[in-house]
């Protein structure tokens, strides 16, 4: 092996060049002396031959030619030659580093593979999350671009915080008048029946304007877009089909194919290029539709579509495309005068209007501008925790290289001795430390990549509406250069420290010791020694990711029991959509009175109700209401607002506190006297003394109408929750059916309670019930409630969290318990003189091991100790997030305490009692 | 006296050639060598001194020849450049390649 050292110090490296750099001034001199002697000889030969001096001289200068110019060349060139020749060779040396620092891997195989799995951990933890990240915020939207595209938004002047959408008069008025835009294009986001053999499937549709495409800089890759005249109400009906919608329907035959879509045939005209989304980067619809079947298709959710023609409809939004030249901020000027300008022309419609123009986010789909902050706060908090993770690999493996430092010290100190030099070894080592960090980063791409593999269905699982989500897991050039990234800080985190330590020089002294003296030293000196911090920062950052991710479990289960405040056994839910059918509205209100009156008549079926939003579900519905006749907006107060039919309080269960429910007619007719219900919340918000029953309020409207008139309260329902996250029921609002018709509803059943499995016996019931009504009537979803609830936004987010988090706390447990086996077996091999000295001095086998779990537990409890307050400040951070964080923390920090005690002391206890294992004799012998 | 016909220019690579060729006995200077190019052409050669220098330093880079501090016959200090084995190779490389372009176009010439 020290043969090896020499060969490789001069592999490749001639003898003569060793030394071979001279020094600008060098080289300076040299030219000069070199030029000098020519001149000198020429002139003394041409004096020679009969010249005089001064002749001889002029002679040999113009023979030579230019000779400053000459000069200042040969001086140029040849610095930069030695600049090229120095980095040659430290190249070339440093190459023979890596050679060397492989080689020596190579011979320690076993050492290498424990250091490549522990980085590949802590490197693939790093890029597993930021391939996530990279998914959701940073890959490239697929539109010509995409930063030149905005959102234009239609601000209040006077409620800046208020935004509203765009009616299509004022979107034609400013598309035309613009002088920002190259295009300007609206759109609006709906959901929509689509036939499919025998069922109705419900898709997300977008609305387009004609020159959306073009907006996007994105045509379809087959077909066409859609015309001027195809945005007018009246034309012919056709749709543009998603990528991955034509190669779901086989690719061939789906261009000029009919499609059955609310009731409406659609002829398919074009297909958009992969990985087109339109308005979201992260959801794609289905199909593209043109503004011209707004009529038919707008207004979502089942709620009536007026006419696109009337100023008074907001019902767009805009985004669009600004002229290459302007800035961002240079097009305000000239929306905000288009916007007074329409304001003069239009003050009903646009009073109090302004126009202004955002980014558009990647997540979500408003009139009001939004970005993606609400990743911001988890993103943070997923690169900290995975931070952490790369950090206690790093300390990890920085043990195993004091470790293995020591165990070859000789080598080591030989090669210093030898002249290299403190700064070559230190190259050396890290180069040893590069290499390993390379392999681990390849092991941890790959890693990375089949953790986001595995969490992607998790991820796609929630989806309301059948979204598609458009995620792309394949790493690109991004993931590369970070992993890299992550590669050259875990080397340097991991190999410099011992390598400054190992290439000291301290060690020198070390060739005349022998191993174990200068380690042993007294237990409170080991305590503190540097390896053992190393693993007791190990511990405490576990404990830490630990016990986050036991907030995440602990936020999962509660989520996954929480109680909306009714009682949620027996209970069935079946979503229907008349809408999707095509059905007018009265067919709707007749269908939907026969489903109620067919589905209460059923054997087991207690109660049946109608409502248009269900708690849990995916779904806001608010308006503001106030006290009739009182006109101050600021007393108003936003309810969630349920629209139900007669039977509803039954149906979940729930009887009114006071008054009573919804009568038959006020649930199916639309005259009669406008009655509303409230539950308690809003009932003391509203009239905090006495009762609400036979006050009136209003709902406050921009333009006063039949929808603003007084409504009477006539019964007080008893608060539930509607989001899992709040903690107190809202103020909700209750609006009969008859009035407020909508197409897409829930069916609320409730069952008779105590029979075993009633639930999956209702169903076939259920659906051929709903067949006899009409066969073509879509049942878009049926499900027990508490299956409803389990696959609400809040559980399923936890439950990713959960699974992150886990994920990266087993990491940890895992690397923080290598990294005290590591030590203790290391310490062990060290100390087997000396217990083989106490065993023959009569101590027994318990007493040793005794000892030596005791010194590990010290270690652990040291670590816990500042572990708690890494873990207490999580739970700080993640309070906010964790519904009961703060109450729920300390059990589980205890538990995670508790967990890695136990892994340390079996790791700890492993070595021990291998090192117990040895002979006396042979102990003692082996030095 | 007759004037003296316009020094010849010399061609790329052809300066390289002469050096070491005039390498071939002995290490010599700089100055050696232009000499020595001058003597054997009889001047007829306009090889300027600056290129010369130029030539030498390439040919020591790409290492052809290499050089080391000596003392000259008149007891100075000067730089002595002497042929390396590749540069040996070289030489025979590149004259016989002369040697046939040249007769090539003299073939060429007296067809004429």
């Amino acid at each position: 092996m020290r043969d090896r050292l020499f060969e490789v110090r001069v592999r490749g490296v001639p003898r003569r060049l060793r030394f071979p750099w001279r020094t600008a001034w060098q080289i300076h001199r040299e030219v000069d002396e070199e030029l000098e002697f020519h001149l000198d000889c020429r002139i003394a030969d041409l004096e020679g031959e009969g010249l005089s001096r001064e002749e001889a001289r002029r002679r040999a200068l113009r023979e030579f030619g230019d000779l400053p110019a000459a000069r200042r060349s040969l001086k140029a060139k040849e610095r930069h030659y030695q600049a090229r020749r120095r980095r040659q060779l430290m190249f070339s040396e440093w190459l023979g580093d890596l050679e060397y620092a492989w080689r020596s891997l190579w011979r320690s195989p076993g050492f290498t593979a424990v250091a490549v799995l522990v980085l590949a951990l802590g490197i693939g933890a790093n890029s597993a999350i930021f391939s996530l990240l990279n998914m959701m915020l940073l890959r490239p939207v697929n539109m010509v671009d995409p930063e030149r595209v905005v959102g234009v938004y239609s601000q209040h002047t006077e409620r800046p915080d208020t935004y509203r959408s765009f009616s299509y008069p004022t979107y034609l008025d400013l598309r035309e008048q613009n002088e920002v835009f190259t295009h300007l294009a609206a759109h609006s986001i709906s959901l929509a029946g689509l036939q499919e053999g025998d069922t109705t499937r419900r898709v997300m549709v977008n609305l387009v304007s004609s020159n959306a495409f073009e907006t996007y800089g994105v045509p379809p890759v087959l077909g066409r877009g859609f015309t001027p005249e195809e945005e007018q109400p009246g034309a012919e009906p056709v749709a543009v089909v998603s990528h991955s919608f034509w190669e779901r329907k086989g690719r061939t035959g789906v261009l000029g194919s009919t499609l059955r879509l609310n009731g409406l045939d659609v002829t398919v005209v074009g297909v958009a290029a992969p990985g087109f989304s339109g308005a979201t980067a992260l959801f794609s619809p289905e199909l593209w539709l043109p503004l011209g079947l707004y009529e038919s298709f707008g207004g979502s959710l089942g709620q009536r579509a007026s006419s696109l023609l009337d100023r008074q409809h907001d019902a767009l939004m805009l985004f669009g495309r600004l002229r290459a030249d302007l800035e961002e901020t240079e097009a305000a000027p000239n929306l905000e005068v288009l916007a007074q300008r329409f304001e003069a022309a239009y003050p009903k419609a646009l009073e109090h209007q302004t126009f202004t123009i955002a980014p558009l986010p990647r997540s979500s789909i408003s009139s009001r501008p939004q970005d993606d902050g609400i990743f911001v706060g988890p993103s943070v908090l997923l690169t900290a925790m995975a931070g952490a993770v790369l950090l206690i690999s790093c300390l990890n493996l920085a043990n195993m290289f004091l470790a293995r430092g020591a165990s070859r010290r000789t080598e080591l100190a030989i090669r210093l001795s030898l002249g290299g030099g403190r700064f070559r070894l230190l190259r050396q080592l890290l180069s040893e430390s590069l290499i390993l960090a390379l392999l681990g980063g390849a092991g941890g791409l790959f890693l990375a990549f089949l953790g986001t593999r595995l969490l992607l269905p998790s991820i796609e699982s929630f989806l309301p509406f059948g979204l598609h989500l458009l995620l792309d897991t394949s790493p690109d050039w991004r993931v590369l250069l970070m992993t890299l990234g992550f590669c050259l800080i875990a080397a340097l985190a991991s190999g410099l420290g011992p390598a400054w330590k190992l290439s000291s020089g301290e060690l020198l002294g070390d060739l005349k010791e022998t191993a174990g003296q200068s380690l042993s030293g007294t237990g409170k000196h080991r305590l503190l020694a540097p390896r053992n911090l190393m693993v007791m920062v190990q511990i405490a950052l576990s404990l830490m990711l630990l016990s986050a991710a036991g907030l995440f479990l602990r936020g999962a289960a509660t989520a996954a029991e929480a109680d909306p405040g009714f009682p949620i056994e027996n209970s069935l839910l079946v979503e229907l959509d008349t809408g999707l059918n095509g059905y007018s509205e009265d067919q709707g209100r007749n269908l939907y009175g026969e489903v109620i009156e067919r589905l209460r008549a059923l054997p087991g079926v207690e109660a049946a109700g109608l409502s248009s939003i269900v708690p849990f579900g995916p779904v806001n519905d608010f308006l503001r209401v106030r006290p009739a006749g009182d006109f101050d907006d600021e007393t108003a107060v936003r309810s969630q607002t349920y629209v139900v039919g007669e039977g509803y309080f039954e149906s979940i269960g729930l009887p009114l506190l006071q008054g009573r429910g919804f009568t038959a007619a006020e649930s199916t007719t639309e005259t009669g006297a406008r009655v509303v219900i409230v539950n308690d919340v809003l009932a003391r918000q509203l009239w905090p003394e006495g009762s609400a029953i036979g006050q009136s309020l209003q709902v406050v409207r921009r333009d006063p109408g039949p929808k603003s008139e007084p409504m009477e309260i006539v019964g007080v329902a008893q608060g539930f929750l509607h989001q899992l996250s709040d903690q107190q029921p809202k103020p909700h609002l209750f609006l009969p059916l008859g009035q407020h018709f909508e197409t897409s509803l829930h069916v609320h059943l409730r069952l008779v309670p105590g029979r075993e499995g009633a639930e999956a016996q209702l169903m076939p019931a259920i659906r051929r019930e709903l067949r006899e009504i009409d066969p073509r009537l879509p049942v878009l979803s049926m499900q027990t409630f508490t299956n409803f609830r389990d696959k609400s936004y809040l559980v399923w987010i936890f439950e990713l969290a959960a699974k992150i988090f886990s994920g990266l706390g087993l990491v940890a447990l895992f690397l923080a318990s290598v990294g005290v086996y590591g030590v203790k077996a290391f310490l062990m091999t060290r100390r087997t003189r000396e217990i083989g000295l106490r065993l023959a001095l009569g101590a027994t086998h318990g007493n040793i091991l005794r000892q030596m779990l005791h010194e590990s537990l010290a270690t652990t409890a040291t670590a816990l100790v500042a572990g708690l307050l890494l873990a207490a400040g999580a739970v700080k951070v993640l309070g906010s997030l964790i519904y009961g964080a703060q109450e729920s923390s300390l059990p589980i920090i205890a538990a995670a305490a508790v967990l890695l005690t136990a892994s340390a002391t079996l790791a700890a206890y492993l070595p021990a009692r291998r090192a117990l294992e040895i002979e006396p004799t042979q102990a003692l012998r082996q030095e | 006296m007759a004037k003296e016909p316009r020094p010849l220019r010399l061609l790329q690579g052809t300066v390289d050639l002469l050096i070491l060729k005039a390498l071939t006995g002995s290490p010599n200077h700089g100055y050696g060598i232009s000499k020595w190019i001058r003597e054997r052409s009889d001047g007829a050669l306009g090889l300027e001194d600056a290129a010369l220098y130029q030539a030498l330093h390439r040919l020591e880079r790409k290492e052809w020849i290499r050089s080391e501090w000596g003392t000259s016959e008149n007891n100075r200090r000067a730089k002595f450049y002497e042929l390396t084995p590749l540069g040996r190779r070289q030489l025979v490389a590149e004259s016989s390649q002369w040697r046939r372009y040249a007769e090539a176009v003299f073939r060429i010439l007296e067809m004429a």
